[in-house]
């Protein structure tokens, strides 16, 4: 039977959910939460700062 | 209001891109989300010039150091609306279609909670309808379809839509 709409939509939300802590592991998202974390440090740094 | 309560509002978050245009952000809570517009060609007639532009719009956790479900945070709320409006920045018209995870059967919950935060952040700056989809299943979808108010297609992606939810009554 072929798949519907709906079905696939779901079938996919499910799957990106479950896959999500593995892209914990990828390089470009290491390399986002890096870039992510400097700039809370920065921010932090200019809280303190004022 | 205090400096700090003020530059708290929400949280930065940062654009990842990939297959699925995610954004990734940390809350205070340590717990990692993850933000993805996964595109869904499928959704419309592929003829169709906005079928590109069709995105899901899904929540993920990609860490959460907490045991069992993220605590309530309108930080949290907050920066997902500026992801989502900073999608739509990227490419205008974007259409967006969020499903209700269903697998714990709280879709109505999410649902409910989706509006009044569709409510809270929209801004006037985009339309919403929703539906509600019976799947294989038979279990029942809520399903909310979104684009910027000025979309050139709205007409024909409202009906469209319309039709696609049409066809799951009959």
């Amino acid at each position: 039977m072929e798949k519907s709409i709906i079905d696939r939509l779901v079938e996919d939300k499910k799957q990106a959910i479950k896959d999500a802590k593995k892209n914990l592991q990828k390089p470009e998202y290491q390399a986002a939460l890096q870039r992510l974390r400097l700039r809370n440090e920065e921010r932090r740094t200019a809280i303190v700062g004022v | 209001m205090k400096k700090e309560e003020q530059l708290s509002l929400e949280y930065k978050f940062e654009f990842v891109g990939a297959d699925y245009n995610s954004y990734v952000f940390e809350t205070s809570s340590k717990i990692i989300y993850e933000i993805q517009f996964k595109p869904t060609p499928y959704l419309f007639d592929s003829s169709k010039e906005y079928a590109k532009f069709s995105f899901e719009f899904i929540i993920a956790v990609l860490h959460n150091p907490i045991q069992g479900r993220p605590p309530l945070d309108g930080n949290t709320s907050r920066t997902i609306a500026k992801i989502f409006e900073d999608f739509y920045q990227k490419f205008n018209n974007t259409v967006t279609i969020y499903i209700c995870e269903s697998s714990d059967n709280r879709q109505m919950v999410r649902h409910r909670k989706f509006n009044i935060w569709f409510e809270e952040f929209h801004e006037n700056m985009f339309l919403k309808i929703d539906t509600v989809f019976t799947d294989t299943q038979g279990k029942r979808i809520p399903s909310s379809l979104i684009i910027k108010k000025d979309n050139p297609f709205r007409t024909q992606i409202f009906d469209e839509f319309v039709k696609i939810s049409d066809s799951f009554d009959k």
